[in-house]
């Protein structure tokens, strides 16, 4: 019988490319078959205007195949995102915008596909996964990940069918002749770090790493059209489905490896049903919070705190699968970092001897907000009654507390300003005086360098020194409306980037930086921000910048959606902040977005539209140009 | 629309049993249409022939016998690819080859193959001759060079469809190119005309 091919070349390769990327990764074949043949291919050159701002949309959405096109908003053409290869452009239709939010100039020659919009809206209905990518990618409406909801933080109890579907869930597997392009794109979709190549009869053959993938690929040694097998790692160390965690850590350690292929008898020679990451290896020995935070007030030595502090990141390591689990997190963190600081200040009272009369200690700065996710500085501030031994003792009590700490493997605090002994402890009178003159002449009292003190928590003592301090506090900023609005000034300083492309931030002038500092240009403005209308509501007790973007969306209900977004995108910062922290045994701050997955970079580059959002929307709100 | 201002191109090529038209026949025909300088993916044709005997051309082309067996005969799939074409200009690169085989075959059935047919080779040497590749290093005029210059993937080479899709990205560069420079279309066409009289 006579047949014509059923789908051509041409088309197949179209669909085979945006396979590649999601969101149409996550469309099933015929649909994207379906959505390839809507299609053009358009030759752009770089300059050429694809559609203005504020036109209405038409037929057609581009998904870029080479090159890369520029959004730019309003009469300066500012910057609002570059996007490259796979990503698309113009398909605001698709959630319901009549016009073009930005203007979308060709940054250099490129090949587009411009795709039917009526056709990938009805795609979109049909697929709940491609709806929630849709809504990061075009606001901020958080995605729940793949890998949150395949993994989760559930018991691990090998051999069960449970266990076993999970094991299969986050299996990214193919044959050995599948191009390294293609296990990349499968990896990705899936969000895996380990791609495992298999045989005619599905037995493990070897195994693909995000580092091989960086080693061979990124470095130019491999093409990325050559087959899995010229880079897979052999032979594949395997594992029964009856094995422990603890089998599965002692194998792991063993051979040196981060990934273990579950097979039906635990030979190389059965079949693979599944991968066992050195993630799911450690959630299920993590270890109870609360006997956690009980051996924290039994610890008898620094060193046991250091253990415990290990322990702790090993198990926010586990549990924070996605921004979702950030609140809870930080809520763990904070009390039990709080805890340690506690058992410190103990062993310290004991050198001590007994106080000659009140005081209280308070955190400050992130430690105060309870933000500390990562080893922060424990910063602490001591306040005490008028009189000067009491102040010497506290003194040196702080001073006992940061070397314990220190030696708990908690960042050291910031030396004290030799210049001036007491900024750390004060008496009430001295504390009044200081912020006195601090609201009178935040100028000459440097200001921007005393943030922290805005942050005050007490963690010890009587916590009734703080609120004599507060109220006096209060009284000088209700005489001065404008010491506020001085504040939202300073919290304009540091914008986020823009965008990020091909694994760059890149900022409003167009400059691309390898790395990016995720407190000062993410993490820092919205706690800034959110300190400002904390203030500005006349509330001096410290909370959380969550909280406090909270309550700034009740007292100025115009803004509630840009708080709302702004607590989103401040929790996606933290999550990235605190994987990169707690992977790297540092403080998470220094972030390489070319390291994200890039339904990751997508979820970070929304964050950064959001603290964007958020500070243009003070800026106007203090009067202030945006 | 006005079809001259805005002509149908079809972007085609075709994998045969050798390099004879008249003895030679016809594996696979791929085609693409262009119109107002975009690859329209809603029109495009793709055909395999069953009933030409396999010959080394398999080992480039990479058809198995197989396939082929699944595929349609000489007059099926030359009759739909006429009606495909409709009027459309014919481009190929050396279209010469492919429109003369395909004439050949619409002959045996009774038709013929009229379109006027541009050439991307010699769109490209046009180019060439204006100046319009200075300052770009052109390795040469053949499909995988102006794939190399355009930046083109050379995905699905040496299959029908393959390299229609890989000519279809060149040619739209082309034409762009030959726009600016003030090169028409049509006079290439014509001259193609003039030589095929003049031979």
């Amino acid at each position: 019988m006579a047949v014509a091919l059923k789908t051509s070349a041409i088309i197949l390769r179209v669909a085979d490319f945006l396979k590649g990327f999601p969101p149409f990764s996550y469309l099933p074949d015929e649909a994207l078959l379906e959505l390839a043949r809507s299609g053009r291919v358009q030759f752009c050159e770089k300059g050429e205007i694809l559609f203005e701002q504020g036109t209405t949309h038409g037929r057609y959405f581009y998904v870029i195949n080479k090159g890369s096109v520029r959004l730019v908003r309003g009469e300066a053409q500012k910057l609002s995102d570059l996007r490259g290869p796979g990503d698309f452009v113009g398909a605001g239709a698709v959630l319901g915008e009549e016009s073009h939010t930005d203007s979308a100039l060709v940054d250099e020659d490129s090949i587009l596909y411009a795709l039917d919009a009526s056709v990938f809206t009805r795609l979109c209905a049909e697929s709940p996964q491609v709806s929630r990518f849709l809504k990061v990618y075009f606001a901020s409406e958080e995605a729940e990940t793949e890998t949150a909801h395949q993994q989760g933080p559930s018991g691990w109890r090998g051999g069960t069918e449970e266990h076993l579907a999970r094991l299969k869930a986050g299996m990214v597997a193919g044959p050995a002749t599948q191009t390294v392009r293609e296990a990349a794109s499968a990896m990705s979709a899936a969000d895996s770090p380990v791609f495992l190549v298999v045989g005619t009869d599905g037995q493990p053959a070897g195994v693909v790493t995000e580092t091989d993938l960086r080693n061979e690929i990124a470095t130019g040694r491999v093409p990325t059209e050559a087959a899995v097998r010229d880079i897979m790692r052999r032979p594949v160390i395997t594992v029964s489905p009856q094995a422990t965690p603890q089998d599965a850590l002692l194998e792991m350690i063993r051979h040196g490896i981060r990934h273990l292929c579950v097979t039906e008898d635990g030979t190389p020679q059965s079949r693979a049903l599944g991968m066992i990451s050195e993630n799911s290896v450690s959630l299920a020995q993590r270890r109870d919070p609360l006997a956690l935070g009980q051996e924290i007030r039994r610890a008898d030595s620094p060193s046991s705190l250091r253990a415990m502090g290990e322990e702790l990141d090993l198990l926010l390591a586990g549990d924070l699968l996605s921004p979702d689990d950030i609140p809870w997190g930080t809520r763990l963190a904070a009390e039990t970092r709080r805890a340690m600081f506690r058992r410190a200040e103990f062993w310290a009272r004991e050198k001590a001897g007994p106080a000659p009369g009140s005081f209280a200690l308070a955190l400050t700065g992130q430690a105060g907000r309870g933000e500390m996710l990562t080893a922060t500085t424990m910063a602490a501030a001591g306040l005490t009654a008028d009189d000067e031994k009491t102040r010497a003792w506290t003194h040196e009590l702080l001073g006992r507390i940061d070397e314990f700490l220190a030696a708990a493997g908690f960042p050291a605090a910031p030396t004290p300003d030799p210049q001036e002994p007491g900024a750390r402890c004060r008496t009430i009178g001295e504390w009044n005086e200081f912020f006195r003159s601090l609201v009178r002449d935040p100028m000459g009292g440097e200001i921007w360098k005393q943030m922290t003190f805005f942050d005050l928590s007490v963690v010890a003592g009587h916590p009734a020194l703080l609120e004599t301090v507060f109220s006096a506090l209060r009284e000088e900023m209700g005489a001065r409306p404008n010491f506020v609005r001085l504040l939202a000034n300073d919290a304009l300083g540091n914008l986020p980037p823009v965008t990020i492309y091909e694994g760059y931030a890149v900022e409003a002038d167009g400059l691309a930086r390898e790395t990016i500092d995720l407190q000062a240009y993410a993490l820092g403005p919205v706690s800034d921000v959110a300190r400002v209308f904390h203030l500005d509501g006349g509330n001096l007790r410290t909370t959380g910048t969550l909280e406090r973007l909270t309550a700034a969306a009740v007292r100025f209900p115009q803004g509630a959606d840009v708080f709302a977004q702004g607590a989103r995108a401040f929790g996606v910062a933290q999550y990235f902040r605190a994987g990169q922290g707690l992977r790297g045994g540092d403080d998470g701050r220094e972030l390489r977005p070319a390291t994200l997955s890039r339904t990751d970079q997508v979820k970070l580059k929304s964050a950064f539209r959001d603290i964007g959002a958020l500070i243009a929307f003070t800026a106007n709100h203090y009067g202030f140009k945006g | 629309m006005d079809s001259k201002a805005d002509p149908r191109y079809v972007v085609f090529d075709c994998e045969t049993t050798g390099l004879d038209p008249a003895k030679d026949g016809i594996l696979t025909i791929g085609a693409v249409a262009v119109r107002g300088g975009e690859i329209c993916l809603d029109d495009e044709f793709d055909a395999i022939l069953s009933d030409w005997r396999m010959t080394s051309a398999v080992l480039v082309h990479g058809i198995t016998q197989a396939e082929a067996a699944r595929g349609e005969t000489e007059g099926q799939a030359v009759n739909k690819f006429l009606d495909y074409v409709g009027d459309a200009v014919l481009v190929g690169h050396h279209v010469g080859f492919d429109q003369k085989i395909v004439a050949h075959a619409a002959r045996r059935l009774g038709r013929d193959l009229p379109n006027p047919a541009l050439d991307t080779m010699r769109i490209a040497l046009a180019l060439e001759e204006c100046g319009a590749f200075e300052g770009r290093e052109i390795r040469g005029f053949d499909l995988d060079s102006l794939g190399a210059l355009f930046d083109v993937e050379p995905h699905d080479r040496h299959t029908a469809s393959g390299d229609a899709f890989i000519t279809a990205q060149i040619f739209i560069r082309l034409e762009r190119m030959a726009r600016k420079t003030g090169i028409t279309l049509a006079n290439l066409i014509e001259r193609d005309d003039e030589e095929r009289e003049a031979r």
